[in-house]
């Protein structure tokens, strides 16, 4: 079973000086507040609900969870993004239809080591989301274990996402798109097969968990998840730390 | 003798020749070096301790940046000299700490930091093992993969890490592989690649290697045990840190565990990196030239500097996502004060912590060492195969079960009601907390602008000289967060000897009695300057200056620590002073 993917993993990164894409800082400043402080919204005409929710990224070191966050809060891609040590934390905003969903995004270390560390992260998550490298089977069958842990440590009934990253390297593939397909619909969890350097489906993996968490008053009566009235969520933001 | 000259002038006429030659062929001809076009866009982004940004650096410089240049260049000197002497008996301790504080001269960091880890004693006493470990790690190291793809990602908008398997990419991948044989039982953690990269942008491969290790085990750093399986260290800094807050800063404290921020949300990278890309990396070098002094104190007092100076700004955050983002995001892009304030501020804490007694955890429990001896040939067939496989253990270890136990009830601890913890306060910093409940108060109650709030300081009378026209422009710190390169410190802050002598001013506007006859003199001079600066600054609304290090005596407890600091101010500025005067 066991492959030796280090070859792979570095060929995604590989970068001469001569690339003109310099990098950037991880993170922006702009996304939370950016989408959320001054009301601005898509369809601010039908706004009546804000529903927040914390949302929790797993998976094999390497394999794309902090790139997919990227992706999907900034929009943007770096080939060498760094190691994430512990956990980073940043926050995107969707509207589906009356409600607006925000995410609170935990993104985790995926080293083994970490492991001990992860409930801190994935306690009190409304939704997670464990990705692979569909060029490592390794990374697969270690996502496979972040389900079943998952199952049976998290909070009940966490809306899980199955997200098969790096499909624009599909020349290299391991993992089959169907056997993974077949894996999710056994366990109940959403799948997708998406690229943080195309942004092939990443926006979709978050829409699809964002329609499928319950948006119904009381959230389980958690902290987070919790539906907030028009007004006071635009209090708070435009209060905070700017 | 003259067929010397011979050879000369048909050497010169040769040259004249090809150079001509050269300009006849034109921009189509084979050989010209890559350099030789001005296509390197890189060394117009490249800052001065080598990190690429997104757009051009402004190519002048600001007389406070050419002043510190001419400081340094003093500096330069009187480092080489003590360099010179460190082993001399006669060498006086307190200069070294001085000069540590204020920064060592990046020209000589390297120099520095090999002294002050000790390294030559060191490499003398283990020659040969460096090479014999990488020998091994190239048939024994189970942590290649880990590794690879690490060194793949560090620092890679930094010059020297710039090109894949360029050569410090190589020495960073041999020294953690080397290192994880000659200490298997940490083997190789995640955060370790951000301590070795720093320790090899100054430093070879092999004094690289010994720095590591010495700050893995050596007592003054320990940080195996912050990196080792279970993370027993973490667990033991979170809880010492916990301990500060709940004594120096209650109020934010309480806050936090309202809003649900555990300290291990946000501190991690505090903790494993020393503080690498949570702040400015300027900032981040001259923690770790006190570290590398002092030692895991620096880590200690500098985790509550940092939400010290910044307490009003997080009270201010008023969820879980504003506080952590300022916490991991906006205090990285920029700090708000200049690092020579932060690093004063820091040695002061680190008094007033010794004064506590709160300056060090306590001691570390018996995992957070290596138990085998380091540097021991490895027994093939003892080798764990799904180590060597490179296979997940399935189960946790018994240290890893323990902080995964610790972790959950860390997270079960209830969410403190704060209001009414708060109005019924005990401790000793009771008048401080009072007073920040009605800021507080007032943020909540009353408005959205800060400026309000200011308002209920000139009437609690904390603030007393008029002439401080507090304004908080949001917006304006925005711009700023957006300005490009902002790793170095950042340039629209008024210099520090300002803040302090507006600090100054309040601490003697409501500390009478507390005046010494050294108080007094500098505060004399300082008031004057500060009344120049108040009219400067209120010019310079747009440049973002930041007003907050005004208001900074609001209780018993606080005051104490920043009296001294005034004091050691006042000591800091007449040196500079000395320096400038012998450079003119």
């Amino acid at each position: 079973m066991t492959r030796n993917y280090g070859a792979l993993e570095t060929k995604r990164f590989l970068v001469t000086p001569e690339t003109k894409d310099f990098p950037r800082n991880n993170y922006g400043m702009a996304t939370a507040r950016g989408n959320n402080g001054s009301g601005q919204r898509p369809n601010n005409t039908t706004q009546n609900r804000i529903c927040q929710f914390k949302l929790v990224l797993l998976g094999e070191s390497a394999v794309g969870k902090s790139s997919l966050v990227l992706r999907f809060v900034k929009g943007q891609f770096h080939e060498y993004q760094e190691s994430t040590i512990g956990a980073a934390f940043l926050t995107q905003t969707l509207c589906i239809d009356d409600t607006t969903v925000k995410f609170e995004i935990w993104d985790t270390a995926g080293q083994e080591r970490y492991h001990s560390l992860a409930p801190m992260y994935y306690r009190g998550a409304q939704a997670a989301i464990v990705v692979y490298d569909i060029q490592n089977q390794d990374s697969f069958e270690r996502a496979k274990n972040w389900v079943k842990e998952l199952q049976r440590q998290a909070t009940p009934n966490i809306v899980i996402a199955l997200a098969g990253n790096k499909a624009d390297l599909s020349q290299s593939r391991v993992v089959e798109h169907d056997e993974a397909k077949q894996y999710a619909e056994e366990n109940g969890l959403l799948f997708l097969e998406t690229s943080a350097k195309t942004a092939m489906n990443v926006n979709d993996i978050f829409l699809a968990i964002a329609k499928k968490l319950p948006k119904v008053e009381g959230n389980n009566g958690n902290v987070h998840g919790r539906r907030l009235n028009e007004n006071e969520p635009n209090r708070q933001m435009n209060n905070c730390c700017k | 003798m003259e067929e010397d000259k011979e050879a000369l002038l048909a050497r010169a006429a040769e040259e004249r020749k090809r150079l001509f030659e050269r300009y006849d062929l034109g921009p189509e001809q084979s050989g010209i070096d890559p350099w030789e076009n001005p296509q390197f866009e890189v060394y117009h982004c490249t800052d001065k301790y080598g990190f690429i940004h997104d757009t051009r650096l402004p190519s002048n410089r600001t007389a406070e940046e050419e002043r510190m240049t001419r400081i340094e260049l003093e500096r330069d000197k009187k480092w080489m000299k003590m360099l010179n002497h460190w082993n001399d008996p006669k060498r006086p301790n307190d200069k070294l700490r001085k000069r540590v504080f204020k920064g060592i001269p990046n020209k000589v960091r390297w120099l520095a930091w090999k002294k002050l880890l000790n390294l030559e004693d060191t490499m003398d006493k283990n020659k040969g093992v460096y090479d014999r470990m990488l020998e091994w790690a190239r048939k024994y190291s189970t942590e290649a993969r880990q590794i690879d793809s690490d060194v793949n990602r560090q620092f890679r908008e930094h010059t020297m890490y710039r090109q894949r398997y360029g050569i410090k990419q190589k020495s960073l991948f041999n020294i953690l592989n080397a290192y994880s044989v000659y200490n298997p039982e940490l083997g190789y953690c995640q955060g370790m690649s951000g301590v070795a990269g720093v320790l090899l942008l100054y430093m070879d491969e092999e004094e690289a290697f010994w720095a590591l290790n010495t700050l893995m085990i050596d007592k003054k750093f320990e940080m195996h045990g912050l990196f080792v399986e279970g993370f027993p260290k973490l667990t033991r800094l979170l809880e010492h840190h916990d301990r500060i807050c709940a004594k120096l800063l209650r109020k934010l404290q309480q806050h936090f565990l309202k809003h649900n921020v555990d300290s291990i949300l946000y501190s991690l990278k505090w903790f494993f990196v020393i503080f690498v890309e949570r702040v400015p990396f300027s900032l981040s070098l001259r923690i770790w030239d006190i570290y590398l002094m002092d030692g895991e104190s620096v880590v200690v007092a500098m985790a509550f500097t940092i939400l010290w100076l910044h307490r009003n700004e997080l009270l201010r955050c008023k969820d879980m996502d504003t506080i952590i983002e300022y916490l991991q995001v906006k205090l990285y892009k920029d700090f708000g004060y200049s690092d020579d304030f932060v690093t004063e501020t820091l040695d002061s804490t680190m008094r007033n912590l010794r004064r506590h007694k709160l300056h060090l955890p306590p001691a570390p429990k018996k995992n957070e060492k290596p138990l085998r001896p380091l540097g021991q040939l490895i027994n093939e067939h003892k080798m764990d195969f799904n180590k060597t496989v490179g296979h997940r253990r399935i189960d946790f270890s018994e240290n890893e079960r323990e902080s995964f136990e610790l972790v959950k009830t860390r997270q079960e601890t209830p969410a403190i009601d704060v209001q009414s913890t708060v109005s019924c306060e005990t401790s000793e910093y009771t008048t401080g907390d009072a007073y920040s409940m009605k800021t507080y108060q007032s943020f909540t109650s009353l408005a959205t602008s800060p400026a309000i709030s200011t308002n209920s300081l000139y009437s609690n009378g904390v603030l007393k000289n008029q002439s401080f026209e507090i304004q908080y422009n949001e917006d304006d710190e925005y711009k700023n967060d957006n300005a490009a390169g902002n790793k170095e410190s950042p340039r629209h802050l008024t210099p520090t000897k300002f803040n302090i002598s507006h600090s100054h001013t309040n601490y003697n506007h409501d500390n009478h009695n507390n005046h010494n006859l050294n108080n007094a003199s500098f505060s004399a001079s300082s008031t004057s300057s500060s009344q120049n600066n108040t009219t400067t600054s209120s010019h310079n609304d747009s440049s973002n200056f930041k007003y907050k290090n005004v208001i900074v005596i609001k209780s018993n407890g606080d005051s104490e620590i920043y009296s001294n600091h005034t004091n050691d101010n006042g000591d800091e500025s007449e040196s500079e002073k000395s320096i400038e005067n012998t450079r003119l």
